[in-house]
């Protein structure tokens, strides 16, 4: 009987001995997981929320590409000076959630210029909202089919003044209005922080040159056509200072500069049962929104 | 007769160990391999109204602060960047603290190597730092992205905020809570719901509905359609 006894003291003590010796081996890989999975955690967070260390203390690399700043110059001036175009495209953009997720939403749009003051942007978003953007020398119409509504500002100028007019005074998103703009978004000889030149690629079976560049608040990768036509087929701009640093992205196609463009397309013809609404400008007195709002067309 | 209690107690006791280091190892490989019972929850299948659809990015602009569509993450940037520089602040004071904490673990290698309980403190404490760093930096995001969200809530200017608190607010208490005043804009599926009958008028081309006391006009806002508090047209 103690013989058993003895036994059984002999292999509880190697039991617990045995446990207790793995435990702590346990513990430390669980903590090793802890410590990778809050390694990954931050790396993500690097990522998303701009917030690590090394981020924080590196600094921007200031490296100057002359032939990725003279081809970015080169794109912005052809555009500027081709007087009539349309082309499509089709973007994303992200926004951040409550929960810090990034959700992505989206639109095709179609751009028609007729330089120097005559536009039409008409753009889907995924969601099914179907909006055009008039602008005719004069007046500057904003159409919702879904509501089947229209504002009215007058604004006299080219696209540049109407584009600012529009997003700034209006407070309406305008994406891509920078493009094609003919005064430049940036000096490119002092707001680059940094310029690369990354290569040859092709978008859509279209050559291209790809660049990255700095700014102070974005980031901006771009595929520019090869040749004589530099447009662009593609830009990401990364909202690098913006929590969970979105981007908005575009993809161009179809580019048409040859097409005839008569001017009758850049005047809006009210559709039946519409109704004129107004524009609500950032002033907390609505009767300031729009009030120059012209009479019913 | 004792020696058979103490073969039971010591069976029992054996039993006993044996029992609890299988149901730990068990709980434990559990909780090593959680997840799979993750709680799915939310009411899924309907579209979210409260989704922000706005932020920097839907300008598409490579100069986001020249455009206004953008000025609340402009704010932000000033925000952001002081908050950075405390995070560097705090970055140095843990960096100083690792160091110190490394230099102190080599020099009890030196003096004496088998002083391991030391080197063991030392490790825990760097391993502590780096937890914190994690705790720190996650915090600072959170605060980025709930100062985001206050930005947009407060800036009354453009009553972004008010579009998607109205969305999801009853309209006794909008009113109630004062917040209808001209200028506030309020979404269309809100406004749909008002508890009173609206009766439009059309005063120089402008259509009007009224509702109680209040007067609204259907307006663009931020690149949305929205119904407006303006003074009446009379």
């Amino acid at each position: 009987m103690r013989n058993y006894i003895l036994l059984l003291l002999l292999l509880s003590f190697i039991t617990v001995a045995a446990c207790t010796q793995e435990k702590p081996e346990d513990k430390t890989q669980a903590n090793d997981t802890t410590a990778e999975d809050a390694d990954t955690k931050t790396a993500r967070e690097d990522k998303s929320g701009n917030k690590s260390n090394n981020t924080e203390n590196e600094k921007p690399v200031s490296k100057i590409d002359e032939y990725a700043n003279t081809s970015l110059q080169s794109m912005f001036d052809f555009l500027a000076n081709t007087q009539k175009l349309k082309v499509n495209v089709a973007s994303t953009y992200d926004t951040l959630q409550r929960d810090g997720q990034l959700i992505e939403f989206g639109a095709n749009t179609e751009w028609i210029i007729k330089r120097p003051d005559k536009v039409l942007i008409n753009s889907v978003s995924w969601e099914g909202d179907d909006r055009t953007f008039y602008f005719d020398g004069k007046d500057i119409t904003y159409y919702d089919s879904g509501y089947n509504v229209y504002a009215v500002a007058p604004k006299e100028g080219d696209l540049d003044e109407a584009f600012d007019y529009f997003v700034e005074k209006l407070n309406m998103p305008l994406p891509l209005t920078e493009l094609f703009s003919v005064k430049h978004p940036f000096d490119l000889k002092t707001d680059v922080i940094s310029s690369m030149y990354l290569g040859e690629s092709t978008i859509n079976g279209v050559n291209c040159n790809e660049f990255a560049f700095r700014f102070p608040e974005t980031d901006l990768q771009i595929w520019i056509t090869e040749g004589s036509q530099p447009l662009p087929e593609r830009i990401v701009i990364t909202y690098k200072d913006s929590p969970g640093q979105p981007q908005y992205k575009a993809q161009f196609s179809n580019w048409d500069l040859v097409s005839e463009m008569p001017d009758r397309l850049f005047n809006f013809d009210p559709p039946a049962d519409s109704r004129k609404i107004i524009f609500a400008t950032r002033s907390n007195n609505s009767n300031k929104a729009d009030s120059n709002s012209k009479g019913d067309k | 007769m004792i020696n058979l209690k103490y073969f039971r107690l010591v069976s029992c006791l054996f039993v006993a160990v044996l029992f609890i280091f299988v149901t730990i190892d068990f709980a434990d490989s559990r909780g090593r391999g959680g997840g799979h019972g993750a709680h799915r929850g939310g009411g899924g299948g309907h579209k979210a109204s409260h989704v922000n659809r706005r932020g920097p990015s839907r300008s598409g602009s490579m100069t986001p602060s020249r455009s206004r569509q953008a000025s609340p993450s402009r704010k932000n940037v000033n925000r952001n960047n002081v908050n950075r520089s405390n995070v560097n602040r705090n970055n140095q004071n843990r960096n100083t603290n690792r160091q110190g904490n490394i230099e102190n673990r080599q020099g009890n290698r030196k003096d004496n190597l088998e002083n391991r309980d030391k080197d063991r403190e030392d490790y825990r404490d760097e391993r502590w730092d780096h937890q914190d760093d994690v705790r720190d930096e996650r915090r600072d995001y959170a605060e980025d992205v709930r100062s985001e969200r206050r930005e947009w809530a407060e800036h009354s200017e453009w009553n972004d905020g008010i579009i998607e608190w109205n969305d999801g607010a009853e309209w006794a208490n909008i009113v109630a809570a004062g917040i209808l005043v001209t200028g506030t804009a309020i979404a269309v599926s809100s406004f749909n719901n008002a508890p009173c009958t609206m009766t439009s008028v059309k005063v120089n081309n402008q259509t009007y509905y009224q509702c109680d006391n209040y007067w609204y006009q259907e307006a663009y806002q931020g690149g949305e359609v929205v119904y407006v508090v303006v003074n009446s047209p009379y």
